[in-house]
């Protein structure tokens, strides 16, 4: 799990997208234990309360549950639910501006197509 | 709840100097008996040059009153090693100055009542083995156990002595607080000034004052070695101002900072 | 709650802190920073009555901390000089400790200070500053009261060493939260530790709030000088640093993302860089 201090995504939220991307791989597998609060803050050398907050999000968010006395888990059909999410910020934040920067540089329509499928023949 | 270990605390960093001490003395106590051997089975024989006569009673209570001032002595110097190194090593553990000093009190009480029964110990020892040297060589000499001064209480006298010691830590407690709250200046000042008005004072008291404040100085001096109840007062007033003089000068000690 | 109210420390010749007024709750980790000599050892002396203030208060739940023996009991301040005597062993340090915070927990001293390296026969005054250091670190560690007080804790440590101590501090607060004041200059390395920041400069409180919210309160821009300077016109701009072409520009302003252009490059404000042009301006004047 990477957390650039530097940036200007706050930690916390930084440390919920780590947690999201490892369910995604499979890293961290449905109906299983994520690392607890304690691991977490001090592996990356932050703050618990930053911790929690990051987590607390995705249990929010219903990706993650705390059993009380025993740890964190990753909910059932938080893939789905993730992949879904993903799917809306790709497109959201590539897709927009991909077809914005594309009509600023004066490419068709055609043009984005005939390149995006060049593109997925590689 | 911490006035306890602090006590703890306190009187286990005097241990080993108390143990030392006792050390010593046992020391003492046995080229004591060494030399007392010598002095009656090879010196008084009947003829030789000392000869000491034949004593019906001999109380050597001025053996105790060796063992009694020696004592003193290292108690004084007992009372000034106990305040810099327990105070920063209390105040990091979170005591308060008030603790401190009424704990640093209960262990001189706790002390003086060990030492004193420290030296009787010793003197019943030496008189126990002079009585077994005296049976072996023949009943020349009669060793009492007392170990007071003849015609006085020794329940009074016991309580007295303990006083004493209890005084003299106070007195050496209070020359160590004083230091170390005094800077640089008042550490050679005050020692400068006391030696000039000791040695000025009787001086120009008996010019100009007809030797008053000295005469009244020896009158209470003799008033308070006179029965040892008067000592006992005398020596509480002086705990009073010594113990009081130290408090007031430790209660707003900082810890200095060495940096 | 510890609190401070109007403290005041004057030496005949300085105001050594002047009006501070902090609270520090409970269960938090908060970062006392400052340079050398504005004040940080100075306010935290006074709080345990270390050193007397010249005026105002410092109050645990309302009671006054200095001279009170129960309010001491549950602050337990590590300072950077060493108070233990020099000829007492490792080992009897410790058992003193747990004779007067019964809370020592004596098991997890002993296990920190074997990952520590720290030999418990050793005399205090043979220490290295570096293993007195660590000494006081595994005593602090683990007297388990309501409020820790660290005194530059990893002065003269190596970096494996610091590493261990703030894992510990985290792992400890994780499992079983409590006070942690970390006074240091070390800003960098207790940034992202902290909870609140509390910046002490010449003897006064600059700032009291939560490190995210202070962090927050700016953004930092970096790109080709050209762009940097177009950018930051009218902006309150806190600093300014150049290399060759590249300049970054530290913004005293909340960040609009739509606002900047895509030349420059965004990024957080760095603790560090703040607090050193927060407490350079009075010099640079």
């Amino acid at each position: 799990m990477k957390i650039n201090y530097e940036s200007e995504k706050p930690i916390f939220m930084q440390l919920a997208e780590e947690i999201e991307n490892a369910v995604i791989s499979g890293a961290f597998p449905e109906g299983e234990q994520i690392p607890s609060i304690t691991e977490l803050s001090a592996t990356l050398k932050i703050n618990p309360a930053t911790a929690n907050k990051g987590v607390n999000m995705l249990v929010d968010a219903g990706i993650v549950y705390k059993k009380r006395g025993l740890g964190m888990f990753v909910q059932e059909g938080a893939v789905k639910m993730l992949t879904e999410k993903k799917k809306n910020e790709f497109i959201e934040e590539h897709i927009t501006a991909l077809v914005d920067e594309a009509k600023k540089l004066g490419l068709t329509k055609k043009d984005v197509l005939s390149i995006i499928e060049k593109q997925f023949d590689k | 709840m911490n006035f306890s270990t602090a006590a703890k605390y306190q009187f286990h960093d005097g241990k080993k100097s108390l143990i030392v001490f006792g050390i010593v003395m046992a020391s003492l106590l046995v080229i004591f008996l060494i030399l007392a051997l010598i002095a009656m089975v090879w010196v008084d024989a009947p003829g030789s040059v000392v000869d000491l006569g034949t004593a019906t009673d001999v109380n050597i209570w001025q053996y105790m009153q060796f063992l009694e001032v020696t004592s003193g002595f290292f108690l004084a110097v007992f009372g000034m090693c106990s305040y810099k190194e327990n105070f920063l090593m209390m105040t990091q553990n979170g005591v308060s100055r008030k603790t401190i000093f009424l704990s640093r009190g209960a262990v001189f009480a706790e002390v003086a009542a060990l030492v004193f029964a420290g030296c009787a110990a010793f003197y019943y020892l030496t008189m126990v083995v002079l009585k077994i040297i005296t049976s072996i060589i023949g009943e020349k000499y009669i060793f009492s156990l007392a170990f007071w001064q003849p015609g006085t209480n020794p329940i009074t006298s016991s309580i007295e002595v303990i006083i004493v010691f209890i005084t003299v830590m106070f007195v050496g407690y209070f020359i160590t607080v004083l230091f170390y709250r005094m800077n640089k200046a008042g550490k050679i000042a005050v020692p400068i000034a006391l030696l000039i008005l000791l040695n000025t004072v009787p001086l120009v008291d008996n010019m100009l004052n007809s030797g008053r404040i000295l005469m009244t100085a020896e009158n209470i001096i003799s008033w308070a070695a006179s029965t040892p109840i008067n000592g006992i007062i005398f020596d509480l007033i002086i705990i009073a101002v010594f113990g009081c003089a130290s408090w007031l000068i430790m209660r707003k000690a900082p810890v200095k900072r060495v940096n | 709650m510890l609190e401070v109210k109007n403290l005041c420390k004057t030496y005949r010749r300085n105001e050594a802190l002047t009006d501070a007024n902090i609270r520090f709750e409970e269960d938090k980790i908060y970062g006392l920073l400052g340079r050398n000599g504005a004040g940080k050892t100075t306010l935290l002396d006074c709080i345990t009555g270390r050193i007397f203030p010249t005026s105002g208060e410092s109050l645990l739940d309302g009671e006054p901390t200095i001279e009170n023996d129960a309010a001491l009991s549950q602050i337990y301040l590590m300072a950077e000089q060493t108070l233990f005597p020099e000829s007492m062993r490792v080992a009897d340090v410790m058992k003193w400790t747990k004779n007067f915070y019964p809370s020592f927990d004596m098991q997890y001293a002993e296990k920190i200070s074997r990952e520590f390296g720290l030999d418990p026969r050793r005399k205090v005054k043979e220490l290295s500053t570096g293993y007195s250091s660590i000494l006081k670190c595994v005593v602090s560690l683990s007297v388990n009261t309501k409020y820790v007080i660290f005194d530059e804790p990893v002065l003269g440590l190596d970096a494996n060493h610091r590493e261990l101590f703030y894992t510990l501090l985290l792992k400890k607060y994780a499992e079983k939260p409590f006070t942690a004041i970390i006074s240091t200059h070390l800003i960098d390395e207790v940034a992202n530790l902290i909870e609140d920041v509390i910046i002490i400069d010449h003897g006064r409180v600059m700032t009291q709030q939560p490190c995210e919210e202070l962090l927050a309160s700016g953004y930092s821009v970096s790109g080709k000088a050209a762009d940097v300077d177009a950018f930051i016109q009218g902006r309150n701009v806190l600093s300014i640093d150049q290399i060759g072409g590249l300049k970054t520009a530290c913004i005293m302003e909340k960040p609009d993302r739509s606002q900047i252009p895509l030349e420059l490059e965004i990024s957080k404000l760095d603790l560090q860089k703040l607090f050193v042009q927060m407490t350079n301006t009075k010099e640079s004047v």
